[in-house]
C-alpha cells in the first residue's frame, strides 16, 4: 500500500495552469523531496496535499483514504512551514500541544508527548518560553516538535531550513535525516536547494513549470538526468554543457573539442545507440566538474587536452578551475595541491564514461 | 551632511510639534482640574493661574447685637472678632458704609454718626463705641477687605456628585457606554475574521458594502432608525426610549468602522499561522478564539478606545434614543442642562466637566499599552 498517491493532479488559477498532471507515489517511511526552481509549483503541490489549496483535477490518496476534498484537519497530516508559523501568543509547550489539545487528548497524556518530543529535539529548557524569545534554530525545532507531537501519517515540510544560516542549516539537515531514519516517518519535503534534496531524499521529484521532470532516487537523478534542466539543476557546481561536433571514428564516436587554440578529439567510450543519428551534427556534452581532472603532462592519451586556466576558486577540499571549451566556460574540480594560476596552461583529463549527451534543440537526453 | 542636517531639522520639528500638542492639551486640562478644586468664592474672583497666591476679598460682617453691649466709662461698647475664634486673616481696610467699604485702614478708628466710632484691627478685633445706647435688634455692618490664602477643597465634587445629579448621570453614561463598546467589538471581530479568512461567495461585495457604510452620516439615518426601532419595539412591547435602543444604535453606527479596522488587521496576520492551526486540526471557531483574538488585541484595544470615547462624548444619539429622566440622562446631556441652569456657577461646571473627562482618560491610559506593536514577534521568520 502506498503512503501517498498523487494521481493526475492539476491546479489552475483562472486560465493559468500551474500544475499539469502530477503523478507521484511513495511507500510508507519514504522521504520524498519535491525540488525545483521558484515558481515550479512544488509549494502549491505541497499545499494541495495539506488541503490548504483546492485541487482542480485529479486525486490525492493518503494511505487508503482519498482526501482530495477533505479539510486539512481531516487528513491526518502535520506540516512544518518555511516561516515556522509558531503561535506567538503561546509558549513552546502550548505550541507543541496545540494539535493534541484540539484532538481532546487529556492533559497528562499531552504532557508526556510534549516531554518526549522536547527531549527528542533537545528543547526541554525552552518549553515555557514564548516564540519571540527563541533563536531561529530553536524556532525551527519547535515547529518540527509541533509536527512530531501529532504523530500523523505524513509529515509535510515546506522549505523548513531556508531561513536558517548556513551552518545551522547543515546541522538541522542531518538532524532531520537522523529523525527520519529513527522514526521511519513518511515525509514530503519541499526545497529549492538541490543539496538538501540529494542528502535527505529517498526519492526526488524534480519539478519545473508545473510538471515532474524526473522521479527517482537521488543517485539516479544525479547520474542519469532525463534532460539538460535536471542535469544542470542537480549538483553543485552544476554540470558543464559543452556544445561540440560529433563524428564517427573507428572505435565509436569522437568529439571535436577546442581549447587554448588547440583542437583535440575526445573518444566517446560509451555505447549510446541514440548518438548514431547525430553524427556530423552538434550535440551538447554534459560533463560534471569532477569528471575533468588534472594530469601532470600531455600523455599520449586521447582523453587529455591542454587548456588555458581562466579562474581559480579554491574551496578547501577541492579547487575549482574554470577553463574555456569550445568557447564555453567549463568548471573542473582539481586537487587542491594542483598549482595553477590564471593564464597558465593546464593538462586535463576527461572521464567521458559517465558523461551524458543532450540534443541541442530539445535539450533531451540522447540515449 | 545634508542628510543629517535635514533629519536633525525634521526631528526638531517633530519634537516641537509634540511639545506644542502636549502644552495645548495639558494646560486647559490642568486649568479645568485646578478650577474644580478651588474654593468657589475664590474661583469666582480670579483665574486658576492665580490659585496659589493670596487673594483679596471684599466681605461684610455684622457685629454683635445691641443686647451684648456693655457700659464702660460712660460709653456703650460693642466688641468682638469678625472671624470668631480663628484669627487668621489679615484685614487691610474697612469701612462702615456700603458705599465706601475701603475708607479706613485697619488699626485706625473711624468716626461714625452721632459720635459713634468703629475701630477694626488687622486681626479682626473690632471695638464700637457710642455715647448713647445701641438700639435695634441687629449689629452694625462692618465692611472689610481681607487677604485670603489659597484654599482647595473637594466640596465642589461632593456637591455635583450628590445634589447636582452628576453621580447618577455618570452611572447612566457607563450603562450606555460599556455595552455600546463591547457589543460592536464582539460582533465585528467575528465578522472581520469571516471577511478576512473564510472563503464564501460575495465576500468582497460585503467588504465593499461595509466600506460604503463608513461614510453614511449619522444625522441622515437617525430619524428613520428611531422610527424603525419604535415600530419594531412597539410590536414587542419595548418602550420607545431606553437603553436597549441606544445600545443598538451605537452598535449599528460603530460596526462599519469596527469591521473595517479589524478586518484589515486580521487579514494582515500571517497566513501561515492560520494554515498551521488548520493543519493542526483547528476549525474556524478554534482558530478565531485561540489564535486570532489574542493576536488582534492591539486592534481591538484601539477600536475600543475609539468607540468608548465616541459613545461617552455623544450627545446627539443619547438625546434621540434616551429620555431626559433622572435615570436616563447621560453626562453630556446633564452638562448641557447645567450650562443653562447653573451657567454662573463655575465650581459646579468645572467639577462636572472634570468628572466627565476622568473616564476617557482612564480608558486611554489603561488601554494604550496594548497599542504597542510586536505581538507577532517570533511567530514567523
Amino acid at each position: 500500500m502506498q503512503a501517498l498517491k498523487i494521481q493526475n493532479v492539476e491546479k489552475s488559477f483562472g486560465a493559468i495552469k500551474v500544475l499539469k498532471g502530477i503523478n507521484i507515489e511513495i511507500e510508507p517511511g519514504q522521504f520524498l523531496i519535491l525540488v525545483g526552481p521558484s515558481g515550479c509549483g512544488k509549494s502549491t503541490l505541497l499545499n494541495m496535499i495539506a488541503g490548504l489549496e483546492t485541487v482542480s483535477k485529479g486525486d490525492i490518496v493518503i494511505g487508503d483514504r482519498t482526501v482530495t476534498h477533505l479539510d486539512p484537519k481531516d487528513r491526518d497530516i502535520a506540516m512544518v512551514f518555511q516561516s515556522y508559523a509558531l503561535y506567538p501568543n503561546m509558549t513552546v509547550s502550548q505550541n507543541i500541544s496545540f494539535g493534541l489539545d484540539i484532538a481532546k487528548m487529556p492533559k497528562p497524556e499531552q504532557k508526556v508527548v510534549v516531554d518526549r518530543v522536547a527531549k527528542m529535539l533537545q528543547i526541554e529548557p525552552l518549553l515555557n518560553r514564548k516564540p519571540k524569545a527563541l533563536s531561529g534554530g530553536q524556532r525551527q525545532r519547535v515547529a518540527m516538535g509541533r509536527a512530531l507531537a501529532r504523530d500523523p501519517s505524513i509529515y509535510l515540510f515546506d522549505e523548513p531550513l531556508s531561513n536558517l544560516d548556513a551552518k545551522l542549516r547543515v546541522e538541522m539537515r542531518s538532524e532531520i535525516k537522523e529523525l527520519h531514519q529513527r522514526e521511519k516517518t513518511t515525509i514530503v519535503y519541499v526545497t529549492h536547494d538541490q543539496i538538501e534534496a540529494m542528502t535527505l531524499a529517498d526519492v526526488i521529484a524534480v519539478m519545473k513549470d508545473g510538471e515532474v521532470q524526473q522521479f527517482g532516487t537521488p543517485q539516479e537523478i544525479y547520474d542519469n538526468p532525463e534532460n539538460q534542466f535536471i542535469a544542470g539543476f542537480m549538483g553543485s557546481p552544476s554540470m558543464n554543457f559543452v556544445p561540440c561536433e560529433l563524428s564517427k571514428s573507428d572505435d565509436g564516436y569522437e568529439l571535436l573539442m577546442e581549447s587554448a587554440g588547440k583542437v583535440t578529439r575526445l573518444l566517446v567510450n560509451q555505447d549510446i545507440p541514440g548518438l548514431a543519428q547525430y553524427v556530423g551534427r552538434s550535440v551538447v556534452l554534459g560533463v560534471r566538474p569532477e569528471q575533468i581532472t588534472q594530469v601532470s603532462e600531455d600523455k599520449p592519451d586521447s582523453m587529455v587536452m591542454p587548456c588555458a586556466v581562466e579562474i581559480v576558486e579554491p574551496t578547501g577540499p577541492d579547487t575549482m578551475v574554470t577553463i574555456r571549451l569550445n568557447g564555453v566556460k567549463t568548471v573542473c574540480r582539481v586537487h587542491p595541491t594542483a598549482i595553477c594560476s590564471p593564464g597558465e596552461p593546464m593538462f586535463l583529463q576527461f572521464d567521458v564514461t559517465k558523461a551524458v549527451f543532450f540534443d541541442p534543440e530539445t535539450e533531451l537526453r540522447i540515449r | 551632511m545634508i542628510m543629517s542636517k535635514t533629519s536633525w531639522g525634521a526631528q526638531t520639528l517633530v519634537h516641537l510639534s509634540v511639545l506644542v500638542l502636549v502644552i495645548m492639551w495639558t494646560i486647559p486640562t490642568a486649568g479645568l482640574f485646578i478650577s474644580s478644586i478651588r474654593d468657589k468664592d475664590q474661583l469666582a474672583l480670579s483665574g486658576w493661574w492665580t490659585s496659589l497666591s493670596d487673594s483679596q476679598q471684599n466681605l461684610m460682617h455684622r457685629t454683635e447685637g445691641p443686647d451684648s453691649q456693655t457700659l464702660v466709662d460712660g460709653k456703650y461698647i460693642l466688641k468682638g472678632n469678625i472671624f470668631g475664634a480663628e484669627k487668621a486673616n489679615d484685614i487691610s481696610v474697612f469701612g462702615w458704609k456700603s458705599r465706601s467699604p475701603e475708607a479706613f485702614k485697619a488699626g485706625t478708628t473711624a468716626d461714625m454718626n452721632k459720635g459713634q466710632t468703629m475701630a477694626v484691627e488687622a486681626n479682626g478685633d473690632y471695638l464700637l463705641t457710642s455715647p448713647t445706647e445701641w438700639t435695634g435688634s441687629r449689629g452694625k455692618r462692618v465692611f472689610y477687605k481681607v487677604t485670603v490664602p489659597p484654599r482647595f477643597t473637594l466640596d465642589n465634587y461632593k456637591e455635583v456628585l450628590s445634589s447636582e445629579g452628576i453621580g447618577q448621570s455618570f452611572i447612566n453614561s457607563l450603562t450606555v457606554t460599556i455595552p455600546s463598546t463591547v457589543i460592536p467589538i464582539l460582533m465585528a471581530a467575528f465578522a472581520a475574521y469571516a471577511l478576512a479568512w473564510m472563503e464564501f461567495p460575495g465576500r468582497f461585495v460585503l467588504v465593499a458594502i461595509v466600506v460604503g457604510l463608513l461614510v453614511v452620516p449619522i444625522q441622515m439615518s437617525l430619524i428613520p432608525l428611531l422610527q424603525l426601532y419604535n415600530s419594531i419595539g412597539s410590536f414587542f412591547g419595548v418602550s420607545p426610549k431606553g437603553y436597549l435602543g441606544i445600545w443598538l444604535a451605537h452598535t449599528g453606527f460603530g460596526l462599519p468602522l469596527a469591521i473595517y479596522l479589524l478586518r484589515n488587521y486580521i487579514a494582515g496576520l500571517p497566513k501561515e499561522i492560520i494554515e498551521s492551526a488548520r493543519v493542526d486540526g483547528a476549525n474556524h471557531f478554534t482558530v478565531f478564539v485561540k489564535i486570532i483574538l489574542p493576536l488582534s488585541f492591539p486592534a481591538l484595544a484601539s477600536f475600543a478606545i475609539f468607540q468608548f470615547l465616541w459613545v461617552w462624548n455623544d450627545l446627539l444619539i443619547a438625546m434621540v434614543f434616551l429620555g431626559n429622566g433622572e435615570d436616563e440622562i447621560v453626562l453630556t446631556g446633564r452638562l448641557r442642562e447645567m450650562l443653562g441652569s447653573r451657567g454662573g456657577n463655575w465650581e459646579i461646571l468645572t467639577a462636572s466637566a472634570f468628572i466627565t473627562i476622568i473616564v476617557p482618560l482612564c480608558v486611554f491610559f489603561s488601554l494604550q499599552r496594548y497599542l504597542v506593536r510586536g505581538l507577532l514577534a517570533g511567530s514567523v521568520k
